[in-house]
């Protein structure tokens, strides 16, 4: 490589966008594995993710500037392997300090404690939870409470998530500018009262539930009587 | 040796190997490196471009030469006559052309618009870089690349398993 600079090497690297060349490319020499790892912002990991704790930490020093993780279990089917865990989950938080976008998709073996291994990742700013069964409120009152840059939240098919103090907390404490509920079934419209001044940062709101036309439009009310008070408040 | 010729303000850019290319301003300015120079006035008399040799120069400045903004009265002309688009589609055919080189001149010319900030050019040169990683097999662009596969066996089989497992 004598007759380009590294530094050139990498502007050129930076460019790529597709991952077979990126894989391609760290499989030819260890200068380009460096570089590239040291570049590779972004990773999509599912079914095929070997969890044992030390791949994973292996994994995490390759690309240790990675700002964007989405791990999704979608059409896993049960068998040899293993999901990815709570204690994968803390792995991740832990080496991953560049994290600001996580999502975790039909990720059926995090509850709670691993969901609070992300107070680790005070920098993340956007976290999707879709059809995440274990989670309940409490370990979304961790995220709450330690993952303090957080300005996006998407909760999709989350059965467990009931009781509402962590919105309480995200409303007073938070800075929540985009929030997204889908077919949580036991968060109803009501309990968006607690999110209480979180409204007046709050930029997008997305709330469905399968129920059907009523229930949207009582939100579709709450909201409106909220931004009126808002407005009023202001006044 | 700022000059005036038919009304266009010239420069005078040097190669290290001692050549001299007179150039409109306007076409030198395509070089972010170059604008800085004339616009803090360091300019006077010839600008010496260190590390690039007067044959990637002269096809620095034919790229410039092509890719500056048509403007004033025969720039007026020709976009009344040539539709935009055309114009545009005109221009990639060019570069297609322009960017078939060997491998040497190709990094020479990444370097070039890279130190002369040349953006258009170092977009054409990278992309046609990034191309021929995709198109080809690890041998050919360990071989492009001028690298050797410094793997054991073993390693390179665990960066296989990875890249498999991590990557869908």
């Amino acid at each position: 490589m004598e007759d380009l600079p590294e530094a050139l090497l990498t502007e050129i690297l930076n460019r790529i966008t597709r991952t077979s060349d990126l894989n391609s490319l760290s499989l030819v020499s260890r200068q380009l594995y460096k570089i590239e790892g040291s570049q590779r912002g972004a990773i999509h990991v599912g079914s095929g993710l070997c969890t044992a704790a030390k791949a994973l930490t292996s994994l995490c020093a390759r690309f240790p500037n990675l700002r964007k993780v989405e791990i999704d279990y979608s059409g896993w089917i049960p068998g040899p392997g293993k999901q990815l865990d709570n204690k994968g989950l803390l792995v991740f938080s832990s080496h991953c300090s560049s994290l600001i976008d996580l999502t975790l998709s039909f990720c059926s073996c995090i509850d709670d404690s691993g969901l609070g291994c992300l107070a680790n990742c005070k920098r993340l700013v956007s976290l999707m939870l879709n059809s995440t069964p274990q989670i309940t409120s409490i370990g979304l009152f961790s995220v709450a409470v330690g993952c303090t840059s957080l300005s996006a939240l998407h909760l999709i098919d989350c059965e467990k998530i009931d009781s509402v103090e962590w919105l309480e907390y995200l409303g007073r404490d938070g800075s929540l500018e985009e929030f997204v509920v889908k077919n949580c079934k036991r968060i109803n419209h009501h309990d968006f009262l607690k999110f209480g001044p979180g409204w007046m940062k709050l930029q997008k709101f997305e709330f469905e539930r399968k129920r059907g036309k009523y229930d949207s439009l009582i939100a579709v009310g709450v909201l409106t009587a909220w931004i009126y008070m808002i407005f009023v408040v202001r006044v | 040796m700022a000059t005036r010729e038919a009304g266009k303000k010239m420069i005078m850019l040097k190669s290290p190997d001692g050549m001299e290319f007179e150039v409109e301003e306007a076409v030198a300015m395509e070089s972010q490196t170059i604008r800085k120079m004339i616009e803090d006035d360091c300019a006077d008399t010839a600008i010496l471009i260190p590390n690039i040799n007067s044959k990637i120069l002269s096809r620095v400045i034919e790229y410039c030469n092509k890719h500056v903004p048509t403007t004033g009265a025969t720039g007026a002309a020709a976009s009344d006559t040539v539709a935009p688009a055309a114009l545009a589609e005109d221009l990639k055919i060019w570069d297609a052309e322009f960017i078939k080189v060997n491998r040497a001149t190709r990094f020479n010319l990444i370097q070039a618009a890279s130190y002369l900030n040349i953006k258009g050019l170092l977009d054409l040169t990278s992309q046609t870089t990034i191309d021929t990683i995709s198109d080809n097999s690890l041998e050919e662009i360990r071989s492009f690349l001028s690298t050797k596969n410094d793997y054991l066996p073993e390693e390179e089989q665990t960066i296989r398993r990875e890249n498999q497992w991590a990557f869908q």
